[in-house]
């Protein structure tokens, strides 16, 4: 326990917003951030504030409700609660929630959609030409 | 099995409570059995358990539930709802709000933003006959006519008006002038007339049976 904890202090003092769960890094951000650029993360993100750029996680994404994000999204299972621009990909599962606006291409093995999300863009489901990526 | 089958068919349409009209909306359903191929549009509700090759538009909901399967364009004025175990292989879907459960199949364009789903239905619907004959009578009747007909009509309006108000004046000066003319043409035509005839007729006589008679007298 000591020693993972330590190993995760150390990391999470190389990256921000970096938080130790079951394991698994969780990159998180707060209503009040903004990433810009290009994120390439072994783990899972909780998306929130102001994203832009391009995000790929071998864990899972999850963009909280008011969350704007204009952004290539691609992780395990994708959660959508807040605003989204951009081409989403869920290696497993895609949700979108009931507050949810997607504005972009999907691509997802497994689809959910709440009623009163909004969507506008095409939708694939099966195999992906992307595998899980960031190496 | 006589009693199975009456049961069994009574279950797959439901026909008292389907279709029949609810609320004068129409509501269709496609049991597991039915195949439907070619092109769908209800005024109503859709459910479909069944098979559907071709596209469907509905100006309320479309169901695709249990084991059903569709392949071809979707458009809901309202609302499209795909099962867990059903599919929906499109091309275009419009639908106003869309619900997709876990498990489902489904792929397409979706346009779902409320000006689409508002303004799309209204283009889309240009092939179906009856929306022609429901826009057709709708546009030509107000736009055009009474616009083309107004602006005719106006300058014919000032004249009339001019009329309108120029008759008074003229009406009454025309008659009074003619009245006048035709007064003063009279009276000279009846005093130069008259006059003349009556100097030469008066004077002629009379002095000559006068002088006749003084003469003879």
């Amino acid at each position: 326990m000591d020693v993972q904890e330590a190993t995760a202090e150390g990391t999470s003092t190389a990256e921000n917003g970096e938080v130790k769960r079951d394991g698994r890094k969780q990159f998180s951000m707060g209503s009040g951030d903004i990433l810009e650029g290009k994120l390439i993360y072994d783990g899972s993100v909780h998306a929130d504030g102001r994203v832009e750029g391009e995000v790929r996680v071998t864990g899972n994404i999850d963009v909280a409700n008011g969350a704007t994000v204009k952004a290539l999204l691609e992780g395990g299972n994708v959660t959508l609660k807040g605003q989204v621009e951009g081409m989403v990909t869920a290696r497993d599962k895609l949700t979108l929630g009931k507050n949810a606006r997607l504005s972009g291409d999907i691509q997802a093995r497994r689809l959910q959609i709440d009623d009163g999300a909004t969507l506008n863009g095409h939708v694939r489901m099966g195999d992906f030409e992307h595998q899980a990526s960031g190496q | 099995m006589s009693t199975r089958r009456p049961a069994s068919r009574v279950a797959t349409p439901v026909p008292a409570e389907n279709g029949s009209n609810n609320g004068g909306r129409s509501s269709i359903v496609l049991g597991p059995r039915d195949r439907l191929v070619g092109e769908l549009y209800v005024e109503g509700d859709l459910r479909v358990v069944g098979t559907v090759e071709g596209n469907l538009e509905a100006t309320g909901d479309i169901e695709i539930a249990g084991s059903g399967k569709v392949n071809g364009d979707v458009t809901a004025y309202n609302r499209l709802t795909v099962g867990s175990d059903a599919s929906l292989i499109a091309g275009d879907v419009r639908v106003a709000r869309l619900t997709v459960e876990d498990g489902a199949t489904f792929s397409g364009k979706v346009s779902m933003s409320k000006q689409t789903a508002a303004k799309a239905p209204a283009p889309a619907p240009a092939p179906h006959p009856l929306h022609e004959a429901q826009l057709q009578p709708v546009a030509e009747i107000p736009p055009p006519q009474p616009v083309a007909e107004i602006p005719p009509k106006q300058p014919p309006e000032p004249v009339t008006v001019q009329v309108a108000e120029t008759p008074t004046p003229p009406a009454a000066v025309t008659p009074m002038q003619k009245s006048r003319i035709s007064v003063s043409e009279a009276l000279n035509r009846t005093v130069a007339g008259p006059s003349q005839q009556k100097s030469k007729v008066a004077p002629t006589p009379p002095p000559k049976p006068i002088q006749q008679k003084g003469k003879r007298r």
